[in-house]
């Protein structure tokens, strides 16, 4: 059974991944919705509560445990970003059942669900869910790594650990028990050893369970290399600008570094305000158990094909997500790594063209830094993809990416964002360096000093794993021409072959640079800042007066928040209250919206039922869609994943997506002692006094942003703080009046 | 309501049709309404109470005479108390222009007492109990109706019809003082003298200018609340009064004036309107 789900798994990374479709859509969950999706939080406390109780007094550090445990992780749930029954997911349960195989005292109420997020990481929660990040599973080397990572997550369910490390902390914080005379400074210290002793307590009873295994013990030495590299790339090979160059041209060596920083990374680390013990010490503890048990076992049992399968798939997720989060880098560096390993797969040079794309964008905005990030204290190979990407000025990255993207539309001419992308390109080109395609050099100049011929080319030794290359510590040499042609992206086009083919897309360019409409410059109001100046003031009045007349029928509101805080607390946030709000709000936007004669749909994980597996991953890819607009701001009109938002479109019938939420504060008062005399030395003023002193402040505070996801635009944004409280009759008319702008 | 208004009764009944009439065409209007305002009404129907303090602060201490126990005239000064609060109903219909922006149009009536002197021509001085013809104070009746309009504009994030206003509008009031002349008469008579004056009903007239600041709360759908506060000011017939006149006819004129005052300068309103 396990070889037969093994064959599938492969089956479906492969198809996947290797699809000549260029398509790569992101992990996707199947089958039916588990429950803790979908089960309300307010239940999930009260069946803790009552498991946990039984006929006895309510404990009150428990009970907030349960609340602030179950709120924290259906934040998560609800997020989106986990997948479950997923290829991974599924591939994760497999070697949790091998072990469990073999240690039948496992409860069987352990779930699996992958995070999609390139941090490594896994954890355990009090209700028996083992997170595991892609990550993780991009840097791990086997499954033997990936099943002691699994046992050490097991102790922290089965030992109780999250509830012990809350109890604890509750006694340090409020100084009980043993910790009766503890200081305030020594508090972090008293929280951050206890949970190490959990760690250590995990690592070691993790090892017994991993050890009555059949996998290699050995492999548990590696799971530290991992947790130690952690902050790397998922690999760690010589970057050459070959990536870069789909022409007869050579990226100048002027953007590479003669020297890397060394990789250096202390195992022996000062601890004492960390939640893990270091390495060293982790290390030395596994160590000593390890000596006197067995030193033979497999690296894998499921599937060594499955696991590679589900690492490129892990791999392919965590450039994904570095390229919805802007973090171009570390996405090219992910990308020329993945070139590497799969040179046929076409995913990696369209994250190229992507990542240039980005980058020239924010560099002509004046913003490079924020996506390229900051390169003077990377250590390693991907030090010099940070300083490429620091150092090609904007105008030559717009060329780069406009060559580069060509490419792309050579190879792959059904592609509409990449269409799109080389009409924004050129737009940029005309509109803030008045260069276009009579500018550019498409044959070569005879007797033209070629400057640019030199690039630093490296050779990848083949050794076996990241780890190795670190610890083997090998420097590579370079040459570097001293001269340097500034004019170097001129010549990007050169024998391409394409001269009417760019005079006619920088047509296109300057067409949408005369755009009056168009604003580029970066600001908050999105929505007026993409009219004309005289628009503006007109749409501005008519706006406060009478509204917008967007004439939508249809609108899908998307995870609509709601939160009541009371900042007289220290802990401000009412969870319980907020959760019900948020539910019962939800049938008010229909009534409201029925009212205004608006269509509207609500895609939250309270309406899912176990069958709607499609709306949840619709939910996902929505959500992700949003994370990318919100970073890319107006500077796009469209994102990476335009196709599958297409399909998102036909699916609903709309191709508007709203995001509201509701956020309801009450304040301390302030000045109480001076209204309470003014008010009562005045006389008429004592019924406000009393109102004044008897009543908190409160504050309504509600945003709605209605996007077109097909184009981007942001078309119609309101944040309103209203000195209010958070009324039906209050928030209706809010709501009525966002929805009669939208429908009228 | 004839004195009231002053109108007659063929009057009042024409303008009770025409706000019949002008009330059939704010139905249909209502309820086919989708446009801004709470939940897309345009109209609202309200009730309103007004209270104000008819405070001394703002009304001349005059003084005045009556007689006393034994049948000699002593000299009084008002009985205004500091704090008078009474309350000034009204019926409005409000109509929602945009989400900013809405006109009311209201009736208001309010009644009370006044200490009016009659007449005031004869000056009495102390030490020298020289008695001559006066015309002493009288409790009267004065009753007040007013129409107005106001507009509210609501602020940068609320929507009308819920959320903060402030206002801004213009009352006409009219007046009616009623004198019975009951002291003047019951002395005249124990004197042996003779009442030769009829009862006496002083009509004045007012514009005020009023701006106020409120918020509304939406009690359900159907039903808004409002809470705000209302400064009045006099246009007309207060700053027309000679306040340190001596003539005694002027008096009436001069009580209504500082009544008007009183009932107008500083409101605090409580209403509730209906939506239909």
């Amino acid at each position: 059974m396990r070889y037969i789900l093994s064959i599938f798994i492969c089956f479906a990374l492969l198809t996947t991944l290797n699809a000549q479709n260029n398509k790569y859509t992101g992990l996707k969950s199947k089958g039916e919705i588990p429950d803790d999706f979908t089960k309300l939080t307010l239940k999930k406390i009260e069946e803790a509560q009552a498991a946990a109780t039984s006929g006895r007094k309510k404990d009150k550090t428990k009970s907030k445990f349960y609340e602030i445990s179950n709120f924290g992780v259906d934040e998560l749930l609800q997020s989106g970003s986990v997948c479950f029954n997923d290829t991974i997911s599924s591939y994760v349960e497999n070697v949790l059942e091998e072990i469990r195989a073999k240690n039948k005292s496992i409860p069987l109420d352990i779930r699996i669900y992958t995070i999609k997020s390139p941090v490594v990481n896994a954890f355990t929660t009090d209700q028996g869910i083992i997170f595991i990040n892609t990550g993780l599973l991009a840097q791990l080397e086997n499954e033997a790594q990936l099943a002691f990572v699994l046992c050490h997550e097991i102790i922290h369910y089965t030992e109780g650990h999250v509830m012990e490390g809350f109890i604890e902390d509750t006694k340090i914080e409020n100084a009980k028990d043993d910790y009766r005379r503890i200081k305030n400074v020594d508090k972090e210290l008293a929280s951050t050893r206890f949970s190490r002793k959990m760690e250590t307590e995990a690592d070691k009873k993790g090892l017994e369970l991993f050890l009555n295994t059949d996998y290699n013990p050995a492999e548990v030495d590696g799971v530290f290399d991992v947790l130690l590299y952690s902050y790397l790339p998922f690999d760690e090979i010589p970057f050459d600008s070959s990536i870069l160059e789909v022409g007869n041209y050579q990226i100048p060596d002027k953007y590479f570094l003669e020297e890397l920083n060394e990789i250096e990374v202390e195992e022996d680390i000062d601890d004492s305000r960390q939640t893990h013990p270091n390495i060293a010490k982790r290390r030395k503890k596994a160590d000593n158990i390890l000596i006197s048990e067995k030193q033979t076992g497999k690296d894998f049992i499921v599937s060594e094909e499955a696991f590679y399968s589900v690492r490129a798939a892990a791999r392919y997720e965590v450039l994904r997500l570095q390229l919805i989060n802007g973090n171009y880098s570390e996405a090219l560096y992910s990308a020329y790594i993945l070139k590497k390993e799969y040179p046929d797969n076409p995913l990696p040079e369209l994250a190229v063209g992507e990542i240039l794309y980005g980058t020239a964008l924010f560099a002509n905005t004046k913003n490079k830094k924020k996506v390229t990030g900051y390169y003077k204290k990377k250590q390693g190979n991907v030090q010099q993809v940070y300083y490429v990407l620091n150092k090609i000025k904007a105008k030559d990255m717009t060329l780069l990416a406009l060559r580069y993207n060509y490419y792309l539309q050579e190879k792959f001419p059904e592609n509409e964002v990449i269409k799109k992308r080389l009409e924004t390109l050129s737009r940029d080109l005309v509109y803030y360096y008045e260069v276009d395609d009579s500018d550019l050099n498409f044959v070569k100049i005879e007797n033209q000093k070629d400057t640019s011929s030199v690039t630093k080319k490296t050779t990848v030794k083949k050794v076996s794993s990241k780890y190795d290359r670190i610890k083997s510590k090998k420097s590579n040499g370079s040459s570097k021409e001293n001269t340097f042609n500034k004019k170097w992206a001129y010549d990007l086009f050169i024998d391409c072959n394409c001269e009417s083919e760019l005079e006619e897309l920088f047509e296109k360019g300057k067409k949408l640079s005369d755009d009056k409409k168009y604003q580029l410059a970066e600001t908050d109001d999105e929505e007026l800042n993409q009219k004309s100046l005289d628009e503006q003031k007109a749409y501005a009045k008519e706006k406060r007066k009478h509204g917008r007349s967007l004439g939508i029928d249809k609108i899908i509101l998307v995870d609509p928040y709601y939160a009541i805080l009371n900042l007289n607390k220290k802990d401000a946030l009412k969870r319980v209250k907020s959760e019900k709000e948020e539910v019962e709000q939800l049938t008010s936007y229909e009534d409201i919206a029925k009212m205004a004669n608006l269509d509207l749909e609500i895609l939250t994980n309270y309406r899912f039922n176990s069958t709607d597996v499609q709306r949840y991953n619709d939910f996902s890819l929505i959500n992700e869609w949003a994370n990318e607009r919100f970073m890319m701001k107006n500077r796009t009109d469209f994102t990476s994943s335009a196709e599958e938002v297409q399909d998102l479109i036909d699916r609903y019938g709309t191709e508007y997506f709203a995001w509201t939420g509701v956020v309801n504060a009450t304040y301390p008062r302030s000045g109480k002692l001076y209204v309470a005399l003014l008010s009562f030395y005045s006389i008429v003023g004592i019924p406000y006094g009393i109102y004044y002193l008897a009543t908190p402040k409160t504050e309504t505070y509600i945003y709605f942003s209605l996007f077109n996801i097909k184009t981007g635009e942001l078309v119609m944004y309101e944040s309103r703080s209203i000195n209010m409280k958070d009324s039906n009759g209050l928030l209706d008319t809010h709501y009525y009046d966002i929805f009669n702008q939208i429908k009228k | 309501m004839n004195l009231l208004l002053n109108i007659s009764k063929k009057e009042w009944n024409k303008s009770v049709f025409t706000a019949l009439v002008a009330s059939l065409f704010i139905i249909p209007l209502n309820l086919n309404a989708q446009a801004p305002g709470f939940l897309g009404k345009r109209f609202m129907i309200g009730i309103e109470a007004s209270t104000f303090a008819n405070p001394g602060l703002f009304q001349e201490k005059m003084p005045y005479y009556t007689l006393s126990s034994n049948g000699n005239i002593q000299t009084d000064y008002d009985k205004y108390s500091t704090f008078n609060f009474r309350i000034k109903p009204s019926v409005n219909i409000e109509y929602v222009f945009n989400r900013k922006t809405s006109l009311q149009a209201f009736v208001k009536y309010y009644s009370k007492s006044v200490d009016a002197e009659t007449y005031r021509d004869t000056i009495h001085e102390y030490g020298e109990a020289v008695l001559t013809d006066f015309y002493p104070t009288e409790r009267v009746k004065m009753n007040a109706i007013s129409f107005g309009g106001k507009f509210k504009f609501f602020g940068r994030n609320h929507i009308n019809p819920v959320g903060s206003y402030w206002s801004v509008g213009m009352e006409y009031v009219l007046q009616t003082l009623a004198y019975s002349d009951d002291n003047f008469q019951a002395y005249a008579i124990s004197k042996g003298g003779v009442f030769n004056r009829n009862p006496y009903a002083s009509k004045s007239s007012n514009l005020i200018l009023t701006t106020g600041f409120g918020k509304q709360y939406a009690v359900s759908h159907k039903l808004l609340m409002n809470l705000g506060l209302e400064v009045g000011l006099p246009l007309t017939n207060y700053w027309s009064v000679d306040k340190n006149s001596q003539d005694p006819k002027a008096y009436p004129d001069r009580t209504t004036a500082n009544d008007i005052l009183g009932a107008y300068i500083i409101n605090i309103n409580l209403g509730l309107a209906l939506i239909p």
